[in-house]
């Protein structure tokens, strides 16, 4: 299943790069295949891209739901160990 | 909230192969693809589920609500019109068609030719199919009884760009006269006479003797009955077999190669080279071509008159409501499972086609043991054509090793 964490734009770089946060997790992206992305802006990657801009409530949402998800994740850890 | 935790949800894929003087020795495929990640869904009112859909999944995030929608629709007794099954297909047809031109575009530059990435040519690609999908809505939902109006003069206009976009950077002709290639000799005639990265591709493959590359006895996927499929997902194995699906004791190969090997150009192909790189890669170009062909037929469908746009059918008023829905995606088959109680999601499975092809007695297995011997720097690169010729949806690792056994 081709799940995707929205990321946020903190810093614009050089050659249509970026750093992005994902829970505090930076990483540097590429912004080639995404027109007119700015600071804050959140982006879903895909292998090293951003291949689409989402707006603040799109992103909210999302990031709630994988938020949940990883809620899920850690209570059936905490059964299993 | 933990997102932090959730970093990495996505999973990857990692390959560790080893090899001697004769040949592979073993491999092994590890996925930490989350295939339980739309329990998340259960506990929801159907139609929170379907808006949560295409946010979680959003890398072929219109299939996964096409799947989603079909799903809740079979399982509520309606069904839509033609005009929007039309509409619907449009939509996943431009996301396949984006997927396959970013591989193309993207990654067969580097892996065959040592070229660089044609970035600009998939961003034209992708500015149209935005439009289009745009134009068309957007969005695959349960009801369209209130469905935005669409502009299908725009849609026809973005639809002329993205096949002009695709003939100027992939075929070097329109589409439809590149399906007018029937046998080999035309095949290779055209990549002579072609200045594109595909074609160049092709060329590449040939006169390097990888036509064959990875050819084995994996079939393509055969429809499965379905109520053999929903015996199999309302049951005790569904985690099974939405992590590691198997059908008849064997695995199976979806995608591209799986639905058009009955083309004939793709069918002369397979006689000459099985399954193989060659095959593989000339069934995804071929079915490029197709869809922009098809989006256009099913583009006639919606101009049409008439009734066709409202989902029709009688509301099956029960408790419990189970229903499939199918798509085929750019990576093949994809199937959703639902089952509802009182309008609650109390069971979701999905099966993805990066499952079938990357299981651990898979496609992708089969095709690497397959490889000839060869060095650690050529073996790594074999490998990564035929990833990539399987194309999963998420990151890889490819892993060569000195050592492995077998059963560790």
């Amino acid at each position: 299943m081709c799940l995707a964490i929205p990321a946020r734009v903190i810093r614009l770089l050089d050659e249509d790069r970026a750093l992005v946060d994902v829970g505090g997790v930076h990483n540097e992206i590429s912004l080639a295949l995404v027109e007119n992305v700015a600071v804050d802006d959140y982006v879903i990657v895909h292998v090293g891209y951003a291949i689409a801009r989402l707006d603040a409530d799109e992103a909210d949402r999302t990031l709630a739901l994988f938020a949940q998800m990883a809620g899920q994740h850690e209570e059936r850890s905490g059964e299993i160990h | 909230m933990n997102i932090a935790t959730a970093h990495g949800i996505e999973g990857t894929i990692r390959i560790r192969v080893s090899a001697d003087s004769a040949g592979i020795t073993a491999v092994r495929v590890e996925s930490s693809r989350r295939t339980n990640a739309c329990h998340i869904l259960e506990g929801r009112p159907f139609e929170e589920a379907l808006q949560a859909m295409p946010l979680l999944f959003s890398v072929c995030g219109v299939a996964q609500a096409g799947a989603a929608v079909a799903a809740c629709e079979q399982a509520r007794g309606i069904a839509a019109g033609a005009r929007e099954r039309a509409r619907r297909r449009i939509l996943v047809g431009a996301e396949m068609v984006q997927e396959h031109a970013g591989q193309l575009l993207m990654d067969w530059p580097g892996l065959f030719l040592a070229a660089p990435r044609q970035i600009e040519d998939l961003v034209a690609v992708r500015r149209h199919v935005s439009g289009l999908r745009h134009a068309l809505g957007d969005r695959i939902q349960l009801s369209v009884r209130e469905c935005a109006p669409l502009d299908l003069t725009g849609a026809d206009q973005q639809l002329s760009g993205l096949e002009a976009a695709l003939a100027r950077s992939i075929f070097g002709m329109p589409a439809a006269a590149w399906l007018r290639i029937r046998d080999y000799a035309m095949l290779q005639e055209w990549w002579r006479r072609t200045p594109t990265t595909a074609a160049h591709t092709l060329q590449a493959v040939a006169d390097g003797g990888l036509a064959d590359l990875g050819r084995s006895g994996v079939g393509n996927l055969p429809t499965i009955a379905a109520g053999a499929l929903c015996e199999i997902l309302d049951g005790a194995q569904a985690e099974r077999f939405s992590a590691c699906p198997t059908w008849n004791g064997e695995t199976w190969e979806t995608g591209p190669l799986a639905r058009q090997t009955w083309r004939q150009l793709v069918s002369e192909l397979r006689r000459r080279h099985g399954n193989g790189l060659m095959t593989r890669l000339v069934a995804r170009l071929t079915e490029l071509a197709v869809l922009s062909r098809r989006m256009r037929r099913y583009l006639r469908v919606m101009r049409g008159g008439g009734a066709g746009w409202i989902v029709s059918g009688d509301e099956d008023a029960s408790a419990v409501q189970s229903g499939t829905g199918i798509v085929e995606t750019a990576r093949g088959r994809l199937v959703h499972r639902v089952r509802l109680r009182n309008g609650v999601v109390e069971r979701y499975r999905i099966v993805a086609p990066t499952e079938w092809n990357f299981h651990p007695d898979g496609p992708l297995v089969c095709a690497i043991r397959a490889l000839p011997a060869a060095g650690a720097a050529e073996l790594r690169r074999h490998v990564a054509m035929l990833v990539m010729a399987l194309d999963p949806c998420v990151a890889h690792e490819i892993i060569v090793e000195p050592a492995l056994a077998e059963d560790t």
